[in-house]
């Protein structure tokens, strides 16, 4: 069921923009600063009109719909707290805009459930970044809104506190079961929030979704109950699941989720796999390459950093174990995910 | 208590210095009254203090009212609205730097000697510095929380009333705190030149009959209100601005 559906969505610095957010599903907005993440935030929650296209919540289009009658939430990087009103009165505005009933026990509830009830009567003002967040992400979620937006929400925190935020955020997104779109330009946040993947550069859609690399495997050996082996190109695959119906797999992993160098490891190592660069592509960040494994052909990216360093007829790509997806191909051709 | 007396100190020796100076036989008392006459002549005339107190405040309340309603509600109108901005920016820049006491002559023609010219004169004061304090106040507003109170649904009114009107408050407590004590100078200029009634009109009354101990007595009970119109602002500002701090 689709949660949030942009089609050929044209505005400022974006292009024809298309994707679908499936209903309760945390959809991560990725792309270098200026791409165009936060104008799409923008013009999804009704702040900026759209030029051209279509924005649909569910069933229903919001393209014109103004910006008070979408049902939407959003985060702003910045918060956007009510610095006049306390925490308590910060929940509840929502509530009361809505006229709903029963407020104080609705706000009472989500200040306990994301434990910050101690800090209801605080103004903004006088909390923690911390603070501040947990009580952005209260004030979202207590109208039960249709789509949750957030851009860059972590952006201020440092390392620590930016984890346990987000750990957090997952665990109370996990448990409202909100359709969520969030903008990040951190790939490993992106890679912590979600694979529910759309990546922007420069205005324009690269990819939406998380299929991209496929590497069919012959046959899996067991090594544990969970993990299984793969012979494949004198070194081994790693994958999170060993059993299934079929001795045909399919491994699926992102982009993000490559590790590429000419040095070969001192070791044979798992989960790597040994190719030549056949083409690449470079922009202001990073260099984009096409790396043949024994006629498979994958793509990857390699920070223009260490392009120099890179033997285009020899790399070795390692993938992360916890970004590898394993569809067992039944006969029929029919993918079953394995995870 | 050590921080009053230390600022309580300095007032003592001043008042002894006057009193000193006063009672100089060289200086006579009808030019430079010893403080202690001053006080004296202050209760003797207590009565006739306390009605023109009245008559001033009364002026001063009314002109501040009146301009900080009209000022705030422009001022929220300019703020929000660019074309009212542009309509309005243009004219307020040209009659602002007027001193409002220069409008008095011409006042005094149109309403003649009646409470309207000191009224009108303070009115004019406070207007403009709240009317742009006001301004500034909701253009400094953070736009992300405007956009963050429209998507949860807040009608305009309500997004007047809940969320701008309330950030634009600290400066406009500025613009008010300023000219509140403005205000004071301009009532008692105007009551000077064209009431015979108030604090000004006493000080008036003081010159014509050579009374410095009635002038002295007045402009001591100017300072003490000027003292407490500021004091009264910032106990308002407080409450008002608690999340501030």
């Amino acid at each position: 069921m689709e949660g949030l559906k942009i089609k050929s969505v044209s505005i400022g610095i974006l292009k024809n923009i298309s994707f679908t957010l499936e209903k309760g599903k945390v959809g991560v907005l990725l792309g270098p600063n200026g791409s165009g993440k936060t104008t799409l935030l923008n013009a999804i929650s009704g702040i900026i009109p759209v030029k051209s296209g279509h924005i649909y919540l569910g069933e229903r289009e919001i393209t014109n719909v103004p910006i008070e009658e979408r049902d939407i939430s959003y985060i702003f990087q910045n918060l956007a707290l009510f610095p006049h009103l306390t925490v308590y009165e910060n929940i509840a505005f929502p509530l009361y805009i809505k006229k709903e009933e029963n407020i104080d026990r609705k706000v009472s509830e989500i200040l306990k459930k994301i434990d910050i009830f101690a800090l209801k009567d605080r103004y903004p003002l006088k909390l923690s970044g911390g603070e501040k967040q947990k009580v952005a992400i209260a004030r979202a979620l207590v109208t039960n809104p249709e789509l949750l937006l957030l851009d860059e929400p972590f952006s201020s925190l440092d390392f620590e506190m930016r984890k346990f935020i987000r750990a957090e955020f997952l665990r109370v997104i996990k448990e409202f079961s909100l359709t969520t779109l969030v903008v990040t330009h951190d790939p490993y946040e992106a890679e912590e929030l979600g694979n529910n993947m759309i990546k922007i550069r420069q205005g324009r859609l690269v990819r939406a979704g998380n299929d991209v690399n496929r590497i069919k495997v012959r046959s899996l050996k067991k090594i544990t109950k969970d993990i299984a082996l793969a012979e494949f190109d004198a070194f081994s695959l790693i994958v999170p699941f060993s059993s299934g119906t079929s001795d045909h797999y399919c491994v699926e992993f992102l982009e993000e989720d490559l590790y590429i160098s000419s040095l070969k490891p001192p070791i044979p190592t798992l989960n790597t796999l040994r190719g030549k660069i056949i083409s690449h592509k470079e922009d202001t960040e990073r260099v984009h390459v096409k790396i043949d494994i024994r006629g498979t052909v994958i793509r990857g990216n390699i920070p223009w950093y260490m392009w120099h360093e890179i033997d285009k007829d020899e790399v070795y790509v390692i993938i992360k174990y916890r970004g590898i997806k394993l569809k067992g191909v039944e006969d029929d051709g029919v993918q079953n995910t394995k995870k | 208590m050590d921080r009053r007396l230390n600022s309580l100190l300095p007032i003592v020796f001043f008042l002894i210095i006057w009193e000193f100076v006063g009672r100089l036989p060289t200086v006579p008392e009808y030019l430079f009254p010893p403080f202690s006459s001053v006080v004296v002549k202050l209760f003797a005339v207590k009565g006739l203090l306390l009605k023109n107190i009245f008559f001033t405040l009364f002026r001063v309340a009314m002109g501040l009212i009146f301009g900080a309603i009209s000022g705030i509600a422009l001022g929220l109108l300019a703020g929000i609205n660019k074309k009212a901005n542009q309509f309005m920016t243009p004219i307020v820049s040209i009659i602002y730097p007027i001193p409002s006491i220069g409008w008095i002559p011409v006042l005094m023609i149109w309403f003649g000697i009646s409470n309207s010219v000191p009224i009108i004169a303070i009115f004019i004061c406070s207007f403009f510095p709240i009317f742009l304090n006001t301004v500034r106040g909701v253009k400094d507003i953070d736009q992300s929380v405007i956009y963050a109170a429209k998507t949860m649904g807040t009608s305009k009114a309500c997004l007047i009333r809940k969320i701008i009107l309330p950030l634009a408050l600290p400066n406009i407590f500025t613009g008010f705190r300023l000219e509140s004590g403005m205000a004071l100078r301009t009532g008692v200029v105007a009551e000077m030149l064209a009431i015979p009634s108030g604090l000004g009109y006493l000080l008036m009354k003081g010159q014509s009959l050579i009374d410095t101990q009635l002038i002295f007595a007045v402009l001591i009970v100017m300072g003490i209100i000027s003292l407490i119109i500021d004091y009264a602002a910032r106990t308002v500002e407080v409450k008002f601005l608690a999340w501030k701090d």
